[in-house]
């Protein structure tokens, strides 16, 4: 079986033309996770996340390899937050642009999909692997609706 | 430690002498190379003598220091545990706090810190520690962490040349020689202070005006609750009483005839008993493999194959036949061959990594005692030795382990240092802080 049953071909991407705060914007607006990035021909970037938009408001000691693992020491941040976001707000969204989460293609076997998604991936995009353009997502929660007799 | 030279069978009747130097310096020259990792080559060009009949591996076994690797691993084990209850955050925020979150009175205090962690951790372990907190409180500061930075890295070998356990070379050279914790402590940690200042004001000088933070930013810091820093206080203070257990146990070491290596294993190995005991199996297999694994495995292994290629040179005739060159260079006097083993190792040590250096100046030295009046007249030189390797290693970005983790963890932050940027002002300091030791070492023991 192909993966076209579970395609979303009508997915929510952002250009890279975007900022962070654009990206950010339809990211929550949709109710998403994950969001792809594509040029102007169309092809699939890399994702942008909420994890990375996490990571733009931490310091940046306890990103670091071996770096802070507890920052119960700093005091109540929310105006920081605020203000780190605010920095970074009109930054360029390919500046924390993920390039190394997983991607398919329309004919990788869906036992593939299945372990992507065991391992922790919500929607995985799906690419041409001809051209690298973006055809659209694979969302985990369909798939398991199917599997389930939904 | 090195037992009676045997008779070496080299393969295929060549050499032993050609083939072995051709074997030390292929293994040295990819090291500095950095293309593969250092483990690696060692451990090749240490297996490479035994296979090519240069040594046995009964002899290998011979070369290998044990007493260094136990004492760092030792170390490396109980720094591990000792790191998760959060005591470092503590100092380093309570001192920040302490200078009212003033940028130049953060450098002076992390500066000493930093020095004072070094003296009685490796270097590594200290800037892997220090350094993510001084981001941190740069960033909240909002100013360049680069003149932090660049002090982290020239305190952490400036304080670790100060005792037996602060920098690698150190534990190497006192290890070979039989030399104590005391005898390091009395007869280096005097010029370290002095060294350390004069490598600090021109630190200072050169970023003042960059040192300048906003009360609103140094308020920030203020409100940083270094209590909450501590993560668990059962556990700081096991490891406050291990760690004195241990310092007590390297200043008595000589009185107690314990080698340094069983007072660091004996330390971490009760650490991880007072960590662990009354838990449940499975949580205690957890706890011990995280704390082993935290151990610097790729600086062990070097060690080990390094120890081994420098005795194959040794057994073949080579350090002897280089100890008898200098002594023709410096006509076996004293004072000439100690300033010379200074300069050298601060250059040597400035380009390439200090650790395979020292290996191989150890015998070297060693073998010239004879020759000078014996072991007791050539002390001069060892400190020479700790002294230009040490802090030789600040010269250039590559020149210390510690100054690469550094340069490693700042490149991840965003703020990346440059080869000829930190060579600039490092080099000069260097060789400023190697006139001190010229001074001291003339004036004390020449």
């Amino acid at each position: 079986m192909g993966l076209q049953e579970f395609l979303h071909t009508e997915s929510p991407s952002v250009p890279d033309t975007a900022s962070i705060s654009e990206a950010a914007r339809v990211l929550l607006g949709h109710k998403l996770s994950t969001l792809p990035v594509v040029d102007s021909n169309g092809r699939y970037l890399g994702m942008f996340s909420m994890n990375r938009l996490f990571s733009l408001l931490l310091p940046k000691a306890v990103l670091i390899e071996g770096g802070i693992s507890d920052l119960g020491f700093l005091p109540d941040p929310m105006e920081t937050l605020c203000e780190r976001m605010r920095e970074h707000g009109s930054e360029s969204v390919l500046r924390v642009l993920a390039e190394d989460m997983p991607v398919v293609h329309p004919e990788t076997p869906l036992l593939e999909v299945v372990l992507l998604l065991y391992r922790g991936e919500n929607d995985i995009p799906v690419v041409d692997g001809a051209n690298g353009r973006l055809l659209g997502m694979i969302a985990g929660a369909d798939l398991l609706r199917r599997v389930c007799g939904d | 430690m090195h037992g009676e030279s045997e008779v070496i069978h080299a393969i295929f009747g060549l050499n032993p002498l050609w083939l072995a130097t051709t074997i030390f310096i292929a293994t040295y020259a990819v090291i500095i190379t950095e293309k593969v990792n250092r483990a690696i080559i060692a451990l090749l060009g240490g297996g490479l003598m035994i296979l090519c009949g240069i040594l046995t591996q009964e002899a290998a076994i011979r070369g290998v220091d044990f007493n260094t690797l136990g004492l760092l691993v030792g170390m490396m084990v109980i720094v591990s545990v000792t790191k998760k209850s959060g005591v470092f955050q503590f100092v380093a925020i309570w001192i920040a706090k302490k200078v009212k979150a003033h940028p130049v009175g953060i450098l002076l205090m992390m500066s000493l810190v930093t020095a004072l962690f070094s003296a009685l951790l490796d270097n590594v372990t200290t800037v892997l520690l220090v350094t993510p907190v001084m981001l941190l409180i740069t960033e909240e500061l909002k100013i360049k962490p680069y003149p932090f930075l660049f002090a982290i890295i020239f305190m952490s070998n400036i304080g670790g040349t100060a005792t037996l356990i602060g920098d690698p070379p150190n534990i190497m050279i006192g290890s070979a020689v039989g030399l104590t914790f005391n005898d390091f402590l009395l007869n280096l940690a005097p010029i370290i202070p002095l060294i350390g200042i004069a490598t600090l004001l021109p630190i200072w000088w050169l970023w003042r005006k960059e040192m300048v933070a906003s009360p609103e930013n140094r308020e920030r810091v203020m409100r940083f609750n270094e209590i909450e820093a501590i993560t668990d206080w059962k556990l700081l203070k096991q490891a406050a009483m291990v760690f004195t257990l241990v310092i007590a146990g390297f200043m008595l070491h000589g009185l107690l005839h314990l080698e340094p290596a069983t007072v660091a294993m004996f330390g971490a190995a009760l650490l991880l008993l007072l960590e662990n005991f009354g838990r449940h199996a499975e949580d205690q297999s957890k706890r011990v493999h995280h704390a082993l694994a935290e151990v610097e495995w790729i600086t062990i292994f070097f060690f080990v194959g390094l120890f081994i290629a420098v005795y194959g040179i040794e057994e073949a005739g080579l350090i002897g036949a280089l100890a008898q060159g200098l002594l023709n260079i410096t006509q076996g006097d004293l004072t000439t061959t100690a300033l010379s083993i200074l300069w050298g190792s601060a250059i040597a040590s400035a380009f390439v990594d200090n650790i395979p250096f020292v290996a191989t100046m150890i015998p070297l030295i060693k073998s010239l005692a004879p020759s000078m009046g014996g072991d007791q007249a050539i002390m001069p030189l060892w400190w020479a030795l700790a002294l230009g390797a040490c802090l030789g290693g600040n010269g250039t970005l590559v020149g210390a382990s510690a100054n690469l983790v550094v340069a490693g963890i700042a490149e991840q932050a965003g703020a990346p240092i440059r080869f000829a940027t930190f060579l600039k002002v490092a080099f000069p300091l260097m060789l400023l802080s190697i006139v001190i030791a010229h001074v001291y070492l003339y004036l004390r023991y020449l």
